[in-house]
């Protein structure tokens, strides 16, 4: 809004209307202001007794001084407004230190992010070692280094296509915070705001304009948008920085030789970072604007308040940054434009100068034409691509482990070209999966074609990957197109997650090895096959088919391979709305991983009787982390739902077999239960620590309460176990059961394996969102003591009012109409919890006959000091009210001195 | 903290003088209502923050004077409003028929991207009604508005006429992002392009229709 100094300042001289507004109808059509008045007007105004000289306009009707100037605003309108001007200012003022402290945060953490993004995580510089044991690498998709995704990073949801995207924490605080939160999507401009500390809000100067990879670019890309010609000004470094990040043959090169290929990327990665988009910020007030202020004449000072104060000053804005105008390229998702213009991800035309040394070749990326960039498009979408099925399956992972297995399968450059292929490859496959089946065909021969190029210079490559490629081989490739992506889907299994590296060259010999050992353990690998998937997971199918479900708990282990696979085959059926993409991805993960072994994937995928066997090679002739299921541990529990009580009671048993974690070679394992779809928070309980220990015993019972029978058929239990670190805490393993497999009142035991992490699924149904939660309330009327008792006995799923996503809640109930004082009350509030158990009784002194015309009111708050506190949802009891509210109400009414106790879901506006 | 909130979204209220807007506006912020008529002395503005989707949304809400000297005041206010409610009383003829003007002003003085929605309020006054439904609803259409009939009165449909506006608004923002996001290719870009210049039209569009209107009074 427009509302700024210089308006308190500028509206008093607003209040005075141009001249040519003032009515000039009373004396001879004059527009002057002031003139002799006439003789008639003397004698009016001598009975007036106001003075001879008059103001026209103020003569116009002297009768009436309120309609002297029915147009013009009085001293006290204006000082009205001018008080709400005021509060304007405050809260505007307010906002832009909001806004400050956000992007204040979001430069603290750019600079903190001096990771090179490549073989070091971007954010908190973990290695991606070969083993790449301790955190697996994902790709963000904006600004294309490479992050661990346990930490650093987020999965979101691409709002445009609705795709799956991994961003890093930088890149996606840097949508929120510029684009969203400041209200820049709105304004097409960073809007005003004030950093927390002075210094800091001096923008501009400090920051080289050639900033952050993402920004830098993004600017470009801008400028170019507004200019025919790509701008001369442009460093070339602009140019050429994003280019390593999309040059993944750098991981490669790194992992493999060690070479400090990264000097030159780290030091761009890091100016490019902790420069941070300051220099964006500051941008000339569109044009447009300025056009529309021009046209208000009559609002000028408005007008120019209202550019100001939507645009930034111009004065810091370098030739470059002034020249793009739109802000909404340039700050708030920087790094799309990375993609857009860095020409990296784009295959095609770089593969030519690419190969042998990869000597990274900035030549295209600054000017290349159109024609050019016509490939961004699915080169972007080849890493959101693989950054989809990342979670499971980070693409660093796939890279090293295709790295580190490249001295033993092929030279250096064979595998940088192998490494192009399978980028490339997962590229067309991403498109495939973005378009109809019958686009396929055309990708594949594009995908051919391109690869053919590359044939050229390492033939050995090429033929050994194409094998087991996708895309290549006539009979294979339509044999993989005529299966579907359901098989190779199921092939991609084998990208489990980056746990162990192999190094042996047969890998046969290892699956064998891999399969017995797991066979060898108590509880065979085979269950994880056994049953079908949660519907919630379907996302994840693939490696969530890994996992044995509720009915099964303890498979017998000699289960054979061949059965395994037809039952995932059928699970996976049942998930006919899985999304092709990821499948075609991760088949592409898989070829990178099976060029290794194009002999033995390449026959049995031929046929599709032998496909679960290459499948299963292909699992472990990934060198990487074993899929198998049993490689996280496993671990015991009993769920019983009682259904009466509404209560989920799981008892933990015991874990086997974890991961270690710690450099003791142990972990310090506890267990977090959620349900999803569900606020984490608030669905969250913890089991205590055990102590460096692989084989943890809990023998601990914890349990949900108010678990509706609608919960019971939507929800799923996840159990994730972690290893508790002084600060924060290592994923161990997670699993899932679906309620609605629970039987009722019964106990049912699991023994299941863990699995890597699988994102969850952003259920953005309305439903969800509007659950505020439930409290369990009894009310009982006793006629003997005359008094209505309110049993407020807790609450379950609050939403989370504060900043720590906690509550501190307690009850308002009152009795209403009230007719007495006491007919309103409060519990205690109980402090930072989302499940709070009251347990309070409130007594209520009504005479029972007035009861039927009573409703009751319970209204649950989140307490907050120095504000008001926040209603967190209500409920009312009345004979009226709908459902059980209305029926517990008549039910106490009905049955003076028994106790009705009911779950009632929270409502916001009752 | 109770204070935060994620998003900042900044509505209007305008219409005739006397529909209701305070009214209306009350009725939301602060569940009140008072039937007496206090004329909205130039803007005023409440403050109230939802939640939705997940999201807590900080609506700014301005409340504009309707009556006409107030009208350059007001219509600064348009520029930074990112949706604007549109409000007629349905026992007023009148300010129904000025809901065109109204709509004029904003593509006048408001941001191209604005939300738009159309109310007709003190739908609790069905006997004295003059505007029926179907006409509010046929304007909407004819504006590719959204239309609610409400009651400030009655807290009749208040609440989700400004949580639709505010969805609208978020949708709209989440929509842009994406597109800017999506501008990783040509075509993207080219798309870009031709938003910007049919805005560029529509601009040219709208100061030409101003023109008329000018020479027309």
């Amino acid at each position: 809004m427009p509302n700024v100094p210089p308006l308190l300042r500028n509206i008093s001289g607003f209040f005075e209307k141009p001249p040519d507004l003032m009515n000039d109808w009373e004396i001879g059509g004059t527009q002057n202001k002031w003139v002799c008045p006439s003789d008639r007007h003397l004698q009016l105004r001598a009975q007036l007794k106001s003075g001879w000289s008059v103001r026209t306009a103020a003569a116009r009707s002297p009768t009436n001084a309120a309609k002297v100037q029915p147009s013009a605003i009085s001293d006290a309108e204006q000082e009205q407004i001018r008080k709400v001007l005021e509060r304007v200012e405050e809260s505007r003022q307010r906002e832009q230190q909001r806004i400050g402290k956000m992007v204040d945060r979001l430069d603290k953490m750019r600079k903190r992010a001096t990771g090179n993004g490549v073989t070091h995580c971007l954010l908190c510089h973990t290695e991606f070692g070969l083993l790449a044991s301790k955190s697996y690498a994902a790709m963000c998709t904006d600004c294309r280094k490479y992050v661990c995704q346990r930490n650093c990073g987020v999965e979101t949801v691409e709002p445009k296509t609705g795709e799956l995207i991994f961003l890093c924490k930088i890149c996606a605080e840097s949508r929120e915070v510029l684009w969203k939160k400041s209200g820049a999507w709105f304004y097409k401009e960073m809007p005003e705001y004030v950093k927390p500390e002075i210094a800091a809000s001096q923008p501009g100067p400090s920051s080289p304009p050639g900033a952050w990879g993402g920004p830098s670019s993004s600017r470009n890309g801008s400028v170019r948008r507004l200019l025919p010609t790509p701008p001369s000004t442009t460093p070339d470094r602009n140019t050429a920085t994003p280019r390593p990040r999309i040059q993944p043959s750098w991981v490669k090169e790194k992992v493999m030789t060690s070479m400090s290929v990264e000097e030159d990327d780290h030091s761009s990665s890091e100016s490019e970072f902790v420069a941070s988009g300051v220099v964006r910020r500051k941008k000339d007030p569109p044009t447009k604007q300025i056009t529309q202020a021009r046209r208000e004449a009559n609002l000028e000072r408005f007008a120019q308040i209202t550019s100001n104060n939507l645009s930034e000053s111009e004065e810091s804005s370098s030739p470059a940054s002034s020249r793009s105008g739109s802000p909404r390229r340039s700050l708030a998702t920087p790094s799309s434009f990375d993609s857009a213009h860095v020409g990296g991800p784009n295959p095609i035309p770089r593969h030519p100068s690419q190969t042998p040394t990869h000597s990274s070749t900035p030549a295209n990326a600054g000017g290349i034409p159109h024609e050019a960039k016509s490939g961004n498009e699915d080169a972007r979408s080849i890493d959101s691509g693989v950054v989809q099925s990342d979670h499971s399956n980070p693409v660093a992972a796939m890279t090293l482990s295709v790295s580190s297995l490249a001295p033993l399968a092929a030279s250096t450059q064979d595998a940088q070209s192998r490494k192009l292929q399978s980028r490339q490859g997962s590229c067309d496959s991403r498109r495939v999966s973005n378009e109809s089946t019958p686009r396929r065909d055309s990708a594949d021969r594009e995908n051919s074609g391109s690869r053919n190029s590359i044939g050229r210079e390492s033939t050995r490559v090429t033929t050994s990957v194409s094998g087991s490629s996708l895309v290549t081989p006539p009979p294979l490739a339509m044999n993989q197109r005529r299966e579907s992506p359901l098989d190779i889907r199921k092939l991609s299994i084998s990208s489990g997650s980056t746990k162990r590296a192999g190094t042996s060259t047969d890998s046969m010999n290892i699956i064998e090895a891999i399969r017995f050992t797991n066979n060898a353990r108590a509880d065979s690998p085979g269950a994880a096959f056994m049953s079908s998937p949660d519907d919630d997971s379907k996302q994840h199918g693939a490696r969530r088919n890994a996992l044995a479900r509720g009915s099964k708990a303890r498979p017998p282990p000699t289960r054979a391979l061949s059965d395994r696979d037809p039952t995932r085959q059928l699970s996976q059926d049942d998930e006919g709305g899985n999304p092709a993409p990821a499948s075609l991805v991760q088949a592409s993960v898989r070829r990178s991983a099976s060029g290794l072994e194009p002999s033995l994937v390449a026959s049995p995928v031929a046929t599709r009787a032998a496909t679960p066997l290459s499948d299963e090679i292909a699992s472990t002739s990934t060198t990487r982390p074993p899929l198998e299921p049993g490689t996280l541990g496993s671990i015991q529990f009993n769920i019983t739902y009682k259904q009466e009580q509404k209560q989920i009671v799981v008892h933990l048993i015991r874990a086997k077999n974890l991961r270690a974690m710690d450099k003791n070679g142990f972990s310090d394992p506890y267990v977090k239960l959620h349900l999803i779809p569900g606020n984490a928070k608030a669905t969250k309980l913890t089991s205590k620590t055990i102590e460096k220990t692989l084989n943890p015993e809990w023998n601990e019972e914890l349990t949900y309460h108010g678990i509706t029978e609608e919960d019971r058929q939507r929800k799923t239990l996840r159990v994730t176990v972690l290893d508790r670190d002084r600060i924060g805490s290592d994923f161990l393993g997670e699993t899932r059961v679906a309620l609605k497999k629970l039987p009722s009142n019964e106990i049912k035991k699991f023994n299941l394996y863990l699995e890597h992490a699988i994102p969850i699924q952003q259920d953005k149904k309305e439903g969800v969102t509007e659950e505020r939660g439930k409290v369990l309330v009894g009310v009982q009327y006793n006629i003997q003591q005359g008094s209505l008792f309110v049993f407020m006995k807790r609450g379950s799923e609050l939403v989370g009012m504060d900043k720590s996503g906690f509550s501190d809640p307690y009850c308002k109930v009152s009795l209403t109409p009230i007719t007495s004082k006491a007919h309103r009350q409060k519990t205690a509030i109980k402090k930072r919890t989302l499940n709070p158990e009251w347990d309070e009784t409130l007594p209520f002194i009504v005479p029972f006959k007035d009861l039927p015309k009573k409703t009751l009111q319970i209204a649950v708050y989140d307490h907050d000091v120095g504000s008001r506190d926040d209603y967190i949802g209500g409920i009312v009891l009345s004979t009226s009210a709908k459902g059980e509210r209305g029926k517990q109400w008549i039910q106490v009414i009905e049955n003076p001195g028994q106790t009705f106790e009911y779950w009632h879901r929270l409502e916001l506006d009752s | 903290m109770a204070r935060t909130y994620d998003y900042l979204f900044k509505l209007l209220l305008i219409g005739d003088s006397g529909v209701g807007k305070t009214c209306v506006l009350f009725r939301f912020s602060d569940d009140s209502f008072n039937n007496s008529f206090i004329s909205t002395i130039g803007i005023d503005f409440k403050i109230r923050t939802i939640d939705l989707d997940g999201k807590k949304i900080k609506l700014q809400i301005w409340d504009t004077a309707g009556q006409e000297r107030f009208r350059t005041i007001t219509t600064a206010y348009y520029r930074g409003a990112m949706g604007i409610m549109l409000v007629y009383d349905i026992t007023n003829e009148k300010s129904f028929e000025n809901i065109k003007n109204w709509i004029r002003n904003i593509e006048e003085h408001a941001s191209q991207d604005v939300e738009r929605m159309i109310i007709g309020n003190k739908c609790d006054m069905e006997d004295r009604r003059v505007v029926s439904r179907d006409r509010g609803q046929q304007l909407s259409i004819e504006y590719g508005t959204k239309f609610m009939e409400t009651s400030a009165k009655l807290n009749h449909n208040i609440e989700e006429a400004f949580y639709t506006l505010a969805r609208d608004i978020k949708g709209k923002m989440e929509r842009g992002q994406g597109q800017t996001v999506g501008v990783g290719g040509t075509t993207g870009r080219y798309q870009q392009d031709s938003t910007i210049a049919a805005q560029g039209n529509n601009l040219c569009k709208n100061r030409h229709t101003f023109h008329c209107d000018f020479i027309a009074f």
